[in-house]
């Protein structure tokens, strides 16, 4: 009979009881010690990268800019020629809410701009100039926005649920017109030379039954906006203008766009209902013409000259409720 | 025997796990996910949506006073210069239509407006080319009218395999100022330096841009001609839409080094780079607004130069893209050229426009005046690109124009 002072395992079993137990947090605990310089290198990277502006590293970047971005006019003279009354604060509000949703629903961004009167713009050369301002403010607030939706306050979005994508500017060739031969309520040259309609549409906007409408417009990002943007005000211009341009920066434009093809060639026109529709109230001159006034399921309503001698409150509280009427489910029937 | 019904028709050997048929469910479940999916966000069905995205038709851009294009594969576009004296034996006055009418913004006050000739042609264009035909031959005065007013119409369409000029140089000229030879030896010499270095040549006569002054004793009023200068450029910027450049020149100047190629002379990035003055006062000396300091020069689009007093304009570049042929048509508003404080008519414009306006002075530069407006005047020197005297008066400027023809000449011969 041998002896064996053989271990009560053998070697094999040995190594396999009583090793560690190698887990996957183990491991990699121990690749992080071992590598811990290069660890380090490759976290400060991956922060700089994603957390900072250093030059040199790629950033990886996610494209957080909307692609529309909404620009509210609010407060427009308030709080300096008188007290702000408990309405108009009302009408802000319901105003602010709506377009906070409805940019909310699709995406967009809302910027809301501070239209108090302030000293630069108090010279009677300089009123209401202060849109062209805004707008190129904006523009490099949201510096990979496309497109810019100015609303005045006093509108009103009543079918939130439709997306100015589906609404008009992914067909926006079709939907636009862009010479003035079917409706020309100024009377503007309808042919003037070196026009190019080839050209992409930049601005959109609508004409009422006094002409250029820029109470809800779009404005795309390209040179040619930065040009506008540049030119719109003119001393020269305006100094021999001022006393017919009523309108100031709208009768600019038009002016503008009577007189000078490359301002032309890029403006398309929206019927006035599509995205500015107005209550009865507002060109009453024209009260019998249906082309111009809000119909249910209109987009936008505009209650435009509204704070000359009509019920802005009013008016609001009505499109509100409306609204709210319109979009009612049957089964909410509480509601 | 416990065989299991599946094998008959399996041949595998062991048997399914007990769970296949859940699996197989569970794959079942995947594809209809995926399906599902593919619906979603690729929607297949779009394909056959046939949505109407046909472009509307719009009118085609057209020239200033008509809706007529006359087609020419000659890059050197130029009225008929032999018809100088007819034209001056016309006089403007036969040349443009007078149409009396009301004052648009003042209906008490009558106003005469002139029309080109364009305005009653008739709107068939087989027919007015007929009838302009036999006016032709009946007689030269006709002829030479038809020449006049067919002028604004004409625009450059290369032939296939044509390589299309990068530069054009525009100059304006006037059958009133200069005799017919002079004004040959002028259109001459942008010829022969077009044709050297494949340029575009695009040349029109004063009196064809009435229409836009409006009053044709503007004619005579030596800064009121210098917009002409402006509704020039754009007529070529029409006529050659795909050139890069513009040149104007005024009528007032030769390209004396015929040789010197404009792109690498001046127009490519690194050499205007190097030449372009950066933080120039618009207003020399001391004028406050400065040309920017911070300016690629790819991203020029207006090269300017100054004489001691001010910008000049006789001779500059300008883009023949969107932003210049904004920049031309802003500076050329009516606003502008009816504006009372304007002492020096487009060029004012201009310093007033560089002044108000940052983005299109970000787009604008200054050069030294040695490099495309080297005046005549104890400046001009053997071996320089070019020389002008537009400050010259009456008869002495048919005198510089043959002093500089016989320089020409013997440079020629060298």
């Amino acid at each position: 009979m041998t002896t064996s002072y053989s271990l009560p395992y053998d070697q094999e079993d040995y190594t396999k009881t009583f090793k560690p137990k190698s887990s996957l947090s183990n491991q990699l605990n121990k690749f992080i010690l071992q590598n811990k310089k290069i660890i380090l290198f490759i976290i400060t990277f991956i922060i700089l990268s994603l957390f900072t502006n250093v030059p040199y590293i790629p950033h990886l970047k996610f494209n957080t800019s909307p692609k529309i971005v909404i620009i509210l006019a609010a407060n427009e003279g308030g709080g300096v020629l008188k007290w702000k009354s408990p309405q108009e604060w009302s009408v802000e509000r319901s105003s602010i809410a709506n377009k906070k949703h409805y940019a909310k629903l699709h995406g967009y961004g809302l910027t809301i701009k501070d239209m108090t009167i302030k000293k630069r713009y108090s010279h009677e050369w300089r009123e209401s100039w202060e849109k062209v301002d805004i707008l190129k403010q904006t523009m490099r607030q949201f510096p990979n926005t496309e497109w810019f939706w100015w609303l005045d306050l006093h509108t009103y979005i009543m079918e939130p649920q439709i997306s100015l994508e589906q609404h008009f500017l992914e067909n926006l060739n079709n939907q636009t017109y862009r010479t003035l031969e079917n409706f020309n309520p100024l009377n503007l040259r309808k042919d003037i030379p070196y026009v190019d309609y080839t050209q992409p549409i930049d601005m959109i906007i609508t004409q009422d039954c006094g002409g250029f409408n820029l109470g809800s417009f779009l404005l795309r990002r390209s040179q040619w906006s930065e040009m506008l943007l540049d030119i719109w005000w003119d001393p020269a211009m305006y100094e021999q203008m001022h006393m017919q341009w009523e309108h100031k920066e709208q009768d600019a434009l038009e002016t503008l766009y009577s007189t000078q093809p490359w301002i032309r060639e890029r403006i398309g026109f929206l019927p006035l209902r599509k995205i500015n529709a107005f209550p009865p109230g507002a060109c009453s001159d024209k009260a019998d013409d249906p082309q111009y006034f809000f119909k249910n399921n209109d987009f936008v309503v505009n209650m435009a000259g509204c704070e000359w001698g009509r019920d802005c409150w009013g008016e609001m509280e009505h499109y509100k409720a409306l609204s709210k009427k319109l979009h009612k489910r049957w089964w909410k029937f509480w509601s | 025997m416990f065989k299991p019904k599946y094998s008959n028709k399996s041949k595998t050997i062991l048997p399914l796990p007990a769970t296949f048929n859940r699996i197989s469910h569970r794959r079942k479940l995947a594809i209809i996910i995926i399906f599902i999916i593919v619906i979603w966000f690729i929607n297949p069905l779009s394909l056959f949506n046939f949505k109407s995205n046909t472009l509307k038709l719009y009118p085609k851009a057209h020239p200033l006073t008509s809706n007529e294009i006359i087609e020419l594969s000659s890059q050197y576009l130029y009225p008929p210069i032999e018809d100088a004296p007819l034209l001056k034996q016309l006089t403007p006055t036969k040349l443009i239509k007078f149409v009396k009418g009301k004052d648009s913004n003042n209906p008490d006050q009558d106003r005469t407006k002139l029309i080109s000739l364009n305005a009653f042609d008739d709107p068939d264009p087989i027919k007015q080319k007929a009838k302009e035909e036999e006016e032709n031959k009946l007689s030269d005065l006709d002829k030479a009218k038809n020449h006049f007013k067919n002028q604004d119409k004409v625009r450059f369409k290369p032939k296939s395999g044509q390589v299309y000029p990068e530069v054009i140089i525009v100059t304006t000229v006037d059958f009133d100022k200069y005799s017919l030879d002079s004004l040959t030896k002028i259109v001459q010499n942008r010829v022969d330096y077009a044709y050297r270095q494949n340029y575009g040549i695009y040349v029109r006569w004063y009196q064809e841009f009435l229409p836009m002054l409006n009053n044709i004793e503007d004619l005579k009023d030596v800064e009121k001609i210098k917009w002409i200068r402006l509704y020039c450029i754009r007529a070529a910027m029409f006529a050659f839409p795909k050139a890069k450049w513009i040149w104007f020149l005024d009528q007032d100047g030769f390209i004396m080094d015929l040789n010197k190629n404009l792109e690498q002379y001046l127009l490519n990035a690194n050499t205007l780079d190097s030449i372009m003055l950066r933080e120039q006062p618009l207003i020399p000396p001391h004028g406050l607004i400065k040309t920017y300091k911070n300016v690629k020069s790819e991203a020029i689009k207006l090269i300017l130069t100054q004489s001691e007093q001010k910008l000049e304009t006789n001779s500059f570049l300008i883009k023949n893209d969107q932003v210049g042929k904004s920049i031309i048509e802003i500076w050329s508003d009516s606003l502008y050229f009816n504006y009372g404080s304007f002492p020096y008519g487009p060029d004012s414009a201009l310093t007033h426009i560089l002044q108000w306006h940052p983005f299109i002075l970000s787009k604008t530069t200054i050069v030294p005046a040695k490099q495309i407006n080297t005046s005549h005047k104890s400046k001009y020197e053997e071996g320089d690109f070019m020389v002008q005297w537009s400050d010259c008066n009456g008869i002495e400027c048919e005198k510089i124009v043959s002093i500089y023809q016989d320089n020409l000449d013997k440079l020629k011969d060298k």
